[in-house]
């Protein structure tokens, strides 16, 4: 497209600088904190691995946090995945109702995770909570919601399902919407039903948007803050501890800023490894 | 921003207009009306003196001094502290030694355990301002109706932890029958904090910190302090005497008042802020100890600090004696209900503390309080422990889980040799 690369160099360069100043410089930073200590009179010295070292013998807190950052991707990935791609199919026919479900599903993105999260705390209070409420008059027993080391993951998982699977739905949609109708008809005529239909060309076809929200998703989820520290500040028992509220809790609350580091470091290698993964995984094997 | 500073101030005394001293006040954020009234009488009595006070709220208030103090600069002059504090600030040269500016008896105006408070590396560096105590409060008409006899509200028939824990599983009740208490034996207002919860190990005899500050290993570890948090943890766990996760002591309060907690381990302030409550009838039982160990209570509140940059050395102590003197003291008490830190407001003011719930809260602090610890690193000290105690409220395993919070307090604090 262009005669030299200088020109091309030229119009990305402003997008390079922001990427630069405000991503990859950051990083850098982050990285090197990662083998500081500063003390508490503000003098930073070098020392090597021992944050690292720290972390991965002595530090069950830490552990604890990767274990529930792992549990908790592990499954709220594929539950986002599992409910958007469903609302998408089921919205993608044309039905007069269609436009209606698409704006009410796609609402909740509309609301801050911070909003989200405030919301969830009262509906899901242990005590005057509404969920509570309509356990009740179900004749159920009220249940501890956040209030349980058991319960409180899958509050958040929930919740950031809640937020999260209508905007998702909107790519599967697009995607949906750029399968090409001639293939359909071309397998109604080699006499295929809806199941065949959906596993042998839908889904197939979709791979390419579903491995974009696979990766998105994964590294957003990663990277969840707001609900941990509005509602469940980790607690209870540290079962909803996730790594980068650690690492929030570990640079502002506690000041220790080479920890923290240390934390976002070591998030940062496993959200790459994951991608690369799941970009691996996720290839699509044809062209369309 | 510092350099226009200085040249405004450079042109403005150039032109002969600053005649007066002003000093630049940090200040907790309480109601500006009530405080402009002691500030008004400051100047009003100092002319030359002009008093630019800022108050931030409670939220904010810690960052703004980390964050004001460490630009190094010569402002605030004066500034509002949290006790516990007082190490961490005078570790760092943010405290002005004020021992030449106070006579002994000037200092012994105050309660001892506020001096302490006040006092790092034997420096007197921040004066008290006021202080706090906690007791036992109870529910007088739970008590009757379900025939339990009332506490005894003597200092001499203090309850065992023990008989707490008797009384408490007996006024557990599920009054309507679905399997879930609707009165709660115990209530804790500030379910998790080490404020309220640390005398019940050193009831035990367990220290919470080492000598020097530095070290938490074998104190907050030991057996005697296991075994009193162990305690804790039954009182939610085995017994179920207490509600978990009520961590607002606004709503701790709510459920006292409104019959939910047969009794409250909670704060002097209460006696204001149950006020509105116009049906409870309470009372109030002194802070319990363990069959064997000891009374002891928790103290401790604001103290006032003059920054050693400060250009106004004299008129910033000056005013710091002024609004920590008897006088505003007694001013500030009526204002804002806050438990003073002198004796000599508590017996200038016969008609507001002859209340028998006063009374008793004043012998505790002259006799039972004990400060919090020692140490340059409170704020990381109190955070991670803070959390451990919400752990162990949750089930968790006491002596584990004391364990790794110690490893981590003690990675902390090495910051601060």
């Amino acid at each position: 497209m262009f005669k030299s690369n200088k020109t091309a160099w030229l119009f990305v360069s402003p997008a390079l600088a922001f990427l630069l100043i405000f991503k990859i410089w950051p990083i850098g930073v982050s990285f090197f904190e990662s083998f500081m200590q500063t003390s508490f009179s503000g003098k930073r010295s070098f020392v090597g691995m021992e944050n690292y070292s720290y972390l991965f013998l002595h530090d069950p807190t830490f552990w604890n946090s990767v274990k529930v950052t792992f549990v908790f991707s592990l499954l709220v990935n594929p539950i986002t995945l599992f409910v958007s791609l469903t609302m998408a199919l089921l919205l993608n026919e044309k039905h007069f109702f269609t436009k209606f479900f698409r704006t009410v599903f796609f609402l909740p993105t509309a609301i801050s995770f911070s909003v989200v999260a405030v919301i969830f705390a009262v509906v899901l209070d242990p005590y005057n909570g509404l969920a509570n409420s309509f356990l009740k008059l179900a004749g159920m027993n009220s249940q501890p919601f956040f209030g349980s080391a058991n319960q409180s993951l899958w509050c958040v998982i929930l919740l950031c399902v809640w937020r999260s699977a209508g905007y998702w739905m909107m790519y599967f949609l697009a995607g949906l919407q750029g399968i090409p109708q001639t293939i359909y008809e071309a397998a109604e005529m080699d006499g295929a039903n809806g199941l065949h239909k959906l596993f042998r060309l839908t889904l197939p076809l979709l791979t390419r948007t579903t491995s974009f929200v696979l990766v998105s998703n994964t590294a957003f989820n990663f990277l969840m803050f707001a609900p941990v520290y509005i509602i469940t500040q980790g607690g209870p028992r540290g079962s909803t501890n996730l790594l980068m509220y650690e690492s929030y809790t570990s640079a502002f609350v506690i000041a220790d800023m080479g920890r923290a580091s240390t934390i976002t470091s070591i998030l940062l290698i496993v959200i790459m490894t994951f991608s690369f993964l799941e970009l691996r995984l996720t290839k699509a094997k044809f062209e369309y | 921003m510092k350099r226009c500073a200085l040249v405004f101030l450079f042109a403005m005394m150039a032109a002969g207009i600053v005649t007066a001293q002003t000093l630049e006040v940090l200040w907790m954020g309480w109601p500006k009306d009530q405080v402009m009234q002691l500030v008004n009488d400051f100047q009003a009595q100092n002319p030359g003196i002009k008093i630019d006070i800022q108050l931030i709220p409670f939220g904010q208030l810690f960052q703004t001094i980390e964050v004001r103090l460490a630009a190094g600069g010569g402002t605030p002059d004066v500034y509002i502290v949290d006790g516990p504090n007082t190490a961490s600030y005078a570790a760092r040269n943010y405290l002005l030694p004020l021992d030449e500016y106070f006579t002994a008896a000037e200092k012994n105006a105050f309660f001892k355990s506020s001096i302490r408070a006040g006092t790092y590396e034997g420096k007197f560096v921040s004066v008290p301002y006021g202080t706090s105590s906690a007791g036992l409060f109870f529910n007088k008409e739970i008590f009757e109706k379900y025939g339990v006899p009332l506490p005894s509200e003597k200092l001499e028939d203090r309850l065992t932890w023990e008989q707490v824990a008797e009384l408490a599983k007996k006024l557990t009740i599920d009054t309507d029958k679905d399997g879930k208490p609707d009165i709660w034996g115990l209530g804790i207002e500030q379910i998790d904090r080490p404020y309220l919860l640390l005398p019940l190990m050193q009831s035990l005899g367990a220290e919470a910190i080492s000598p020097s500050g530095f070290e938490t290993k074998g104190y907050i570890t030991s057996d005697k302090f296991v075994k009193a948090t162990t305690f804790y943890g039954k009182l939610f766990n085995e017994w179920k005497v207490s509600p978990t996760g009520l961590n607002d002591s606004a709503i701790a309060r709510e459920y006292f008042g409104t019959g939910k907690f047969a009794m409250m381990l909670g704060n002097e302030w209460n006696i204001a802020r149950l006020a509105k409550f116009t049906n409870l009838k309470y009372g109030l039982a002194p802070f319990p100890y363990f069959a064997g160990g000891v009374p002891v209570t928790p103290t401790g509140s604001w103290h006032v600090g003059v920054n050693p940059k400060s250009a106004n050395k004299k008129a910033a102590v000056q005013f710091v004696k002024f609004i920590t003197g008897k006088e505003e003291v007694i001013k500030w008490y009526k204002l804002n209900g806050i438990a003073p830190a002198r004796p000599d407001v508590y017996a200038a003011l016969p008609g507001d503390f002859s209340n028998p719930m006063w009374q008793l809260f004043i012998s505790e602090m002259n006799s039972t309080a004990v400060t919090r610890p020692d140490t340059p690193g409170y704020s990381q000290y109190e955070l991670i422990l803070r959390e451990a105690f919400a752990s162990i409220s949750y089930g968790a395993d006491p002596k584990k889980t004391l364990e790794d919070a110690s490893a981590r307090i003690d990675r902390e604090l090495k910051k601060y040799k």
